[in-house]
């Protein structure tokens, strides 16, 4: 197979910009080329803005030039991706020339999302055409998992699976393969539901707050819904985009029903209120700067934004069956909106995809919706689907019939989900080779152990993971008696444990309820004991006669952070959100994580305070990383730990890995952990002074800062010649935990945090 | 007593610290860059020289080792000449020509390279391990290490105000950018590699300078736009004595006529300049008025007002290429660029009496006082 190591992607737009920002963040060596090369510095730096890269070091990957001065730069690229105008000209006159100057066995694909493959290329030599795919991506490149493949007639299958691996593992793509038709399947079924959604609304003169509440989460749809989403799609696009699409589908397809440019959007674009890119659509910011304006469907002018009001949403209790059935505006709309999306889902298969999985994944990774299509038609139930279409007067599909007769799309036999395919047979959903997803696990065998708090499987060859399995997977007491228990039964039984599921987060931290209630009920005894016990496990991880692996994704917070902190070694998904963010509720990391940074520090940086200047600039303003890569940077990851792109992959790797550390594996030593003392408390304090007069630490900051300061110094006695055991540390986070709780500021901080989710500045 | 001149001057591009030009490059490696530039001017066997003496106000990590005899050896200068690191702080190559003119007056060598460098990219400010004194009383602990509060106290005491400030700064980018585009300063830098020109100057506005957020106190005055920039730079001046420039042919920039060191309280550090500037000039035997160029380095704009009331000088007589607010101020190289600023401006614009003069963090000044040769 061919590595694919550096790239070369040709228009700098807001599609090719990101698709070089996340080639960049894959580790590729990236040239990216647009009419000039200002036009693709611009890109790079607009990449940077809006966060398209991991790291902002990775933009020194990212070499740009001008498509007629520098196109001799991709003569060394693997993957020559073209993200021009959509005009298949121009498209076909630029690979012309990139056929010249390409080299042997380069890939070459196009990101267009309307025009075919079949057309673009048209009169092209088999041997470009073989070289040649399209790889559509979704906006941002970097967040939506999608990637749409569509190969030619003539398309090498070798490098259809090259593309396929590396998009899967290296850029963390879930990788659908489409069909040659037109829109591919996201924007196929997408701009359907959009320009419905949108019409509906206009015709039912809805407000744009309801239609987006209604349209939103009873689905499982993002909550921008169907309005905030055309403002960030651009208004102007969509009559442009579904005019294309109407002209290329079939005779019959509903999509050629639907006004692309009702009178409403034609006046929008007129005014130029196209969405986010011209400063408002469907809704801007108002002139005070502090409340939004909404587009009143019915006059076309803006009104203040209300706060929603439905009695459809109210009756139906986040429940989308009922929604549907309740006569209000809200549920006619949810109605006349989903049932034809569903529907028109259902008739598309098995023309655009083969499988309904595949049509679900797409949804799912390209437009964020938890359920695809035919996951909701399960749970509307097909026959109840069905009937209502019949009633409504819209033909019934064939597939949703089938379906209705079968009971369901979705099922499972044999330890497996099956799926149902369009000519009555029943197949097991296919997963990637070598990818562990806890739900499949569950779905085959009876977990080793499981409970309301945790579940703890078998990943075979000897390894344990553990998923917990609380709200936001925040610890209480019986979380981590839980872990402790764990790691009791791995010791006789497993040689290596992973801590991670499939949830999108792997921690919040402690539960902010439990511990407001320990502290008002338990005072200081409680509140002393539940710390005991934090430490006494987290050490436990860390002095297991066997390897703990900590596998994050989302968010790892607070004590989400200290127990990974904890384990022998991370595997992290690339999309991670690590931070002690203690100080936000008023207090400092007590479950080690003020010794644990000071190791890694320690570890790193030279010189008796510099590891605790290095500490405090972390934990006082609870910095939080914006990727792994950031998070490596900032001392959370050490050079050891090791990351995943592809989030489906994570437990897969954290094993492998798991399996590496546990041959010949012995538990650490207990290290000892060198203090600056009171000079060095006298250097942070400096610090914090400073921050505190230039009015950026509040009147608590300085008391949380100065116990901080305590700690990351060694306290009074402390001197760099005498380093502390890790016990000792472990009393001095504790002592200032306990004398930080019971202040009133930190009570008050996380009261507001628990009502807000906001932090107090206080 | 035998008597000195600044022969030479030269210095690197100064950049912006951390986004700037320089911030990959050793702080040895520039300064090698600006000496061997400057001894490949010398029209004398270089073996003459007796010692390169280098300011550096944070002589650690890659600025440590000794740097002077790092950068020596670096610039490939003989092995018989010396190398010795400077320290105070923001006057230290102010200081490194002083020890030289000191050294010369007493016949402890002839020609001496003296100058500085600061890479406040690679080392930053305060060193990695700053470890002050605990049983300080917190005020005065602060003091000594928070520059921008002293400039803070500055503005109190004196009574200047943020328009003043920005005003000033304002006149000092307008400077820099026009003797830049007159090509004024090429002269003085020597380039690093493709390197050739600051980094620091910005075409700014009243409007935009009194946008800017206060960065040391809530309620204060001092902004990003009215302090000098963190800077990464080198310079080198060459200080030789008088026997040495007859027997050689050399034509000096200007004598060092006297100089001084003074103190005051580290909490108004800024001040500074004002008791040196006195003193250097009682030594002189001269007065301000007598002066025709003036190079006061500018930490921050209220310190060089506050000390332009005090000696009852025009601040508009100042820094007539800009200052260190618009060029910027690597903390060790400054003290040598503005006295070789001075002795330049003396030939170039036919002046007689020139004053170089610094505050320096922990409550210290530093003055120079040159005649044109």
């Amino acid at each position: 197979m061919t590595a694919i190591t550096r790239a070369a992607v040709i228009g700098a737009g807001v599609m090719g910009s990101g698709i070089a920002a996340h080639l960049a963040n894959a580790g590729v060596s990236v040239v990216l080329l647009d009419r000039d090369k200002a036009l693709a510095d611009a890109g790079v730096a607009r990449q940077l803005k809006a966060g398209g890269f991991m790291n902002p070091a990775f933009t020194e990957t990212i070499k740009t030039g001008s498509v007629n001065d520098d196109l001799a730069l991709i003569t060394d690229a693997d993957w020559i991706i073209e993200a021009v105008a959509e005009k298949p000209e121009i498209k076909q006159t630029l690979y012309r020339a990139i056929d010249r100057e390409r080299k042997e066995g380069s890939i070459v694909s196009s990101n267009t999302s309307t025009i075919p493959l079949s057309v673009l290329t048209q009169g092209l030599p088999e041997r470009f055409t073989s070289d040649f795919l399209i790889t559509h991506f979704f906006n941002p490149p970097r967040i939506m998992r999608l990637l749409e493949l569509v190969a030619g007639e003539t398309t090498k299958p070798q490098i259809v699976r090259t593309l396929q691996d590396f998009a899967d593992r290296s850029l963390g793509k879930s990788v659908v393969l489409c069909k040659d038709t037109p829109g591919f399947i996201g924007n196929r079924i997408g701009n359907y539901w959009m320009v419905v959604a949108q019409n509906e609304a206009i015709s039912l003169d809805l407000d744009v707050e309801e239609a987006d509440a209604v349209i939103g989460q009873p689905f499982g749809i993002p909550s921008t819904g169907i309005f905030g989403l055309l403002d960030l799609v651009g208004i102007d696009l969509m009559p442009t985009v579904l005019r294309s699409l109407q002209n290329a589908v079939p005779e019959d397809d509903a999509i050629r029903d639907c006004d692309p440019e009702p009178a409403l959007i034609a006046r929008m674009i007129a005014e130029n209120r196209l969405g986010r890119k011209s400063g408002g659509g469907f809704t801007r910011l108002s002139a005070d700067k502090k409340s939004r304006d909404m587009t009143d469907l019915t006059t076309g002018d803006y009104r203040p934004q209300k706060k929603v009001t439905s009695t459809s949403l109210e009756a139906a209790k986040g429940d989308p069956r009922a929604l549907m059935e309740h006569p209000g505006p809200g549920g006619l709309y949810a109605a006349a909106v989903m049932e034809r999306t569903l529907a028109y889902a259902a008739s598309l298969v098995p023309d655009i995809a083969d499988t309904p999985e595949a049509v679900d994944e797409a949804m799912r990774t390209g437009y964020g919706w938890k359920e695809g299509p035919f996951e909701l038609i399960d749970r509307l139930g097909a026959g109840w689907l069905a009937k209502r279409l019949s009633i409504r007067g819209v033909d019934v599909p064939a597939y949703l019939k089938l379906a209705s007769e079968k009971g369901g799309f979705y099922s499972t036999a044999k330890g497996r989900r099956t799926h149902l395919l369009p000519d009555g047979s029943v197949e097991p959903v296919q997963r990637g080779e070598g990818i562990v997803i806890l739900a499949d696990l569950r779905l085959a065998a009876k977990p080793v152990e499981s409970s309301e708090i945790a579940t703890l499987f078998d990943l075979g060859d000897g390894v344990a993971c553990l998923e917990f399995r609380t709200k936001m997977n925040t610890f209480n007491t019986a979380l981590l008696e839980t872990i402790g228990k764990t790691l009791e039964h791995c010791r006789a039984n497993f040689g290596a444990l992973v801590i991670g599921g499939d949830a999108a987060n792997f921690s919040a931290g402690a539960d902010l309820r439990v511990f407001l209630d320990t502290v008002e009920k338990g005072g200081a005894k409680a509140m002393g004991a539940f710390l005991d016990l934090g430490h006494a496990i987290f050490q436990a991880v860390k002095y297991a006669s066997f390897p703990v692996v900590g596998a994050p994704s989302g968010l790892a917070l607070g004590g989400g952070c200290e127990l990974l902190l904890h384990c022998d070694a991370i595997q992290a998904h690339a999309e991670l959100s690590i931070g002690l963010v203690e100080t936000r509720i008023g207090v400092i990391p007590g479950w080690g994580g003020c010794k644990e940074m000071m190791l890694r520090f320690s570890s790193t940086l030279r010189g008796p305070v510099a590891p605790a200047i290095a500490a405090f600039n972390l934990i006082a303003p609870a910095r939080i990383s914006s990727s792994a890569m950031e998070a490596r940077t900032l001392g959370f990851l050490k050079p050891s730990d090791s990351i995943t792109m592809n989030r489906n992959r994570l437990l897969a790797d954290a094993k492998q890995k798991a399996l590496s550390l546990a041959k010949d594996y012995k538990p650490p030593e207990p290290p000892l952990i060198p203090m600056a003392g009171p000079s060095g408390a006298a250097s942070l304090h400096n610090m914090l002074e400073s921050e505190a007069i230039a009015g950026r630490a509040t009147a608590h900051d300085r008391v949380i800062g100065g116990a901080l300061i305590e700690i990351l110094s060694g306290g009074p006695s402390a001197d760099p010649l005498k380093p502390r055991t890790e016990e000792e540390v472990i009393a001095l986070e504790r002592e200032a935990f306990l004398d930080l709780l019971f202040t009133k500021a930190t009570i008050e901080r996380v009261k507001h945090m628990l009502e807000t989710g906001k932090p107090l500045r206080n | 007593m035998a008597e000195a001149y600044i022969v030479d001057y030269l210095r690197t591009p100064f950049a912006p610290a951390n986004r700037g030009a320089l911030a990959g490059i050793r702080p040895d490696d520039l300064a090698a860059s600006v000496i061997a530039a400057l001894a490949a001017r010398m029209d004398f066997a270089i073996e003459e020289i007796e010692d390169v003496n280098l300011g550096c106000a944070f002589p650690e990590g890659e600025q440590g080792l000794n740097i002077a005899r790092c950068a020596a050896l670096t610039a490939g200068l003989p092995q018989s000449i010396g190398g010795v690191t400077v320290n105070r702080w923001c006057g230290s190559s102010m200081q490194a020509i002083q020890m030289a003119a000191g050294a010369i007056s007493m016949g402890a060598g002839e020609a001496f390279i003296a100058g500085g460098v600061e890479s406040m990219s690679r080392v930053p400010m305060m060193g990695f391990n700053p470890l002050p004194n605990p049983s300080w009383p917190e005020g005065r602990r602060l003091t000594f290490v928070n520059m921008g509060l002293t400039a803070e106290n500055l503005a109190e005491r004196y009574g200047i105000s943020r328009e003043e400030q920005d005003d000033y700064s304002l006149a000092s980018q307008k400077k820099s950018l026009a003797a830049r585009a007159d090509g004024r300063l090429a002269a003085e830098i020597a380039p690093v590699g493709a390197i050739v020109e600051d980094g620091c100057p910005r075409e700014t506005d009243t409007t935009k300078l009194a946008g800017l957020k206060t960065v040391f106190k809530a309620e204060g005055s001092v902004t990003a736009g009215n302090s000098s920039p963190l800077t990464d730079g080198a310079s080198a001046t060459l200080v030789c004595s008088e026997d040495f420039i007859k027997r050689r042919g050399l034509k000096p920039l200007a004598r060092v006529v006297s100089f001084a060191i003074s103190g005051c309280e580290p909490e108004i550090m800024g001040i500074g300049p004002v008791e040196a500037s006195r003193k250097a000039l009682k030594r002189a035997g001269i007065t301000a008025t007598d002066l025709d160029v003036i190079e006061m380095n500018e930490a921050f704009a209220v310190q060089v007002l506050a000390c332009c009331r005090e000696l009852d000088i025009d601040p508009a007589r100042l820094n007539r290429d800009g200052g260190a607010i618009a060029l910027g101020h690597p903390l060790g190289a400054t003290g040598a660029r503005l006295a070789g600023k001075a002795a330049s401006l003396l030939k170039r614009d036919q002046g007689r009496y020139g004053l170089a003069t610094q505050c320096i963090g922990g409550g210290q000044g530093i003055a120079l006082v040159l005649e044109a040769a």
